[in-house]
């Protein structure tokens, strides 16, 4: 009981002396005493280990919070790559055929003796001899038979040989069929030519022709086609002299394997 | 030596406290390991170890943190003095009374706190209400404090039982 009186006793004096010292102090301090200076600055450098390694464990468990969220979130992205790709291709699509229309569009401009008919290509024969597509205009349109079809840049893709309602046959000029009477742009020489097994053709020239690497070759006015429109440049020339003849390979400037819109092309009445 | 652990613990405590432990706040509120501790003392040893360990985390934290120093001191050392009463009519080994203690603890230190705070001008000039405080701050606090001080409670009970507490270091 001594010992219990003893203790209250100091704890009323102690609880004394702090309210005094809360009295004395509670208008605020702005510089602290030397007791609590000192301690302050000891333990402050160790109060930042703790509080920055506080940091560090709230950032990893944030974290491993976050990844319950991220499977969802990797399949709606993904998804959203997905459809923004098919966009991006087809909108890679409508600016190459922007670009092939407005070529197409300068080479109309600049040769007004035709009329053009726009069409698109629909098929292709499924066979490995010949070249023939088929488009998606017809005779109501205005075609006719042997008419010619031109991709842009007025390149030369072949005739037509067959006429539907609303549909027709192109003969590419390089089916082994086809034969096409052209003139070299420099040197005015005349020749035919006819399709190959590959996607080239052939033009056989007399002997004396002069003819070289890298000519431009013209459909002529001797030709049931418009005179004029470019086939390709000269490939290869091949000298036969018991045959008295040249083999002139010329390299078409149409993609064949990649034909989508052609012009068939009618002179103007 | 037990003067030497308890002390070490409230500093550890005072600095944990004010950096590690931010971050076990629910809802604005964290638990007081200070309380903890000294109700942990209080129940064990008495009004004694409470009131002086009491005494000793006010300080520390009074001086590191507090604007006015004493406000907290007094509040802890009257808590621990206060549980320190039950002392000798509580079961020392079971969670239960930490987990009352610990609970009524919170409760007399924010009031003590709150009160001394108040008249030292140190409270907030446009007031909050009582009942706000009550509801929204002492009373979760003390049922988190309960929690977790009937878990801290049988750690610190264990080290007290330690052999080399009663060893004479002077």
């Amino acid at each position: 009981m001594k010992i219990r009186n003893k203790l209250f006793i100091s704890v009323i004096i102690i609880s004394i002396l702090l309210v005094v010292l809360i009295a004395f102090t509670s208008q605020g301090r702005t510089r602290p005493g030397f007791v609590d200076g000192l301690f302050g600055r000891i333990i402050t450098p160790v109060q930042r280990v703790f509080y920055s390694s506080g940091e560090f464990f709230k950032n990893t468990f944030k974290s491993l919070y976050e990844l319950r969220d991220l499977k969802t979130e990797n399949e709606a992205l993904t998804a959203e790559v997905e459809q923004l790709k098919e966009q991006n291709r087809q909108l890679i699509q409508m600016a190459l055929e922007n670009n092939r229309l407005r070529n197409l569009l300068e080479f109309k401009g600049a040769n007004t003796q035709f009329d053009y008919i726009g069409a698109s290509v629909t098929g292709r024969d499924p066979g490995n001899w010949y070249d023939v597509y088929t488009i998606n205009k017809g005779s109501k349109d205005g075609i006719a038979v042997n008419d010619a079809v031109i991709v842009s840049h007025g390149y030369l893709v072949g005739k037509i040989i067959e006429v539907g309602v609303n549909y027709s046959k192109i003969m590419a000029i390089i089916d082994e069929r086809s034969s096409v009477s052209i003139i070299v742009n420099r040197t005015r020489d005349m020749g035919i030519v006819s399709g190959d097994s590959d996607s080239d053709v052939i033009a056989i020239m007399e002997l004396e022709a002069d003819i070289v690497k890298g000519d431009d070759i013209i459909t002529s006015e001797y030709s049931t086609l418009p005179k004029g429109l470019y086939i390709g440049k000269v490939k290869s020339v091949e000298k036969q002299e018991r045959k008295l003849q040249k083999v002139v390979i010329i390299e078409p400037s149409v993609d064949f394997k990649r034909l989508e819109e052609v012009f068939v092309v009618k002179p103007v009445e | 030596m037990r003067i030497v652990v308890i002390f070490t613990l409230a500093v550890v405590n005072v600095i944990l406290e004010s950096t590690l432990f931010q971050y076990t706040r629910i809802y604005g509120v964290k638990p007081d390991f200070s309380i903890m501790i000294i109700v942990a003392y209080a129940i064990m040893r008495g009004s004694s170890y409470g009131a002086f360990t009491g005494l000793g985390i006010g300080l520390l934290i009074d001086m590191l943190y507090g604007r006015t120093i004493g406000i907290n001191a007094l509040s802890y050392m009257i808590t621990g003095y206060i549980i320190g009463q039950a002392h000798e009519n509580v079961f020392k080994d079971s969670f239960i009374p930490s987990f009352i203690f610990n609970l009524i603890a919170v409760i007399i230190f924010q009031h003590g706190f709150i009160l001394l705070s108040y008249f030292s001008n140190n409270f907030p000039s446009t007031g909050i209400p009582y009942v706000y405080m009550l509801v929204k701050i002492i009373l979760p606090q003390s049922i988190y404090n309960a929690v977790i001080g009937s878990i801290v409670y049988r750690y610190i009970y264990k080290l007290d039982e330690a052999s080399f507490m009663n060893r004479r270091i002077y």
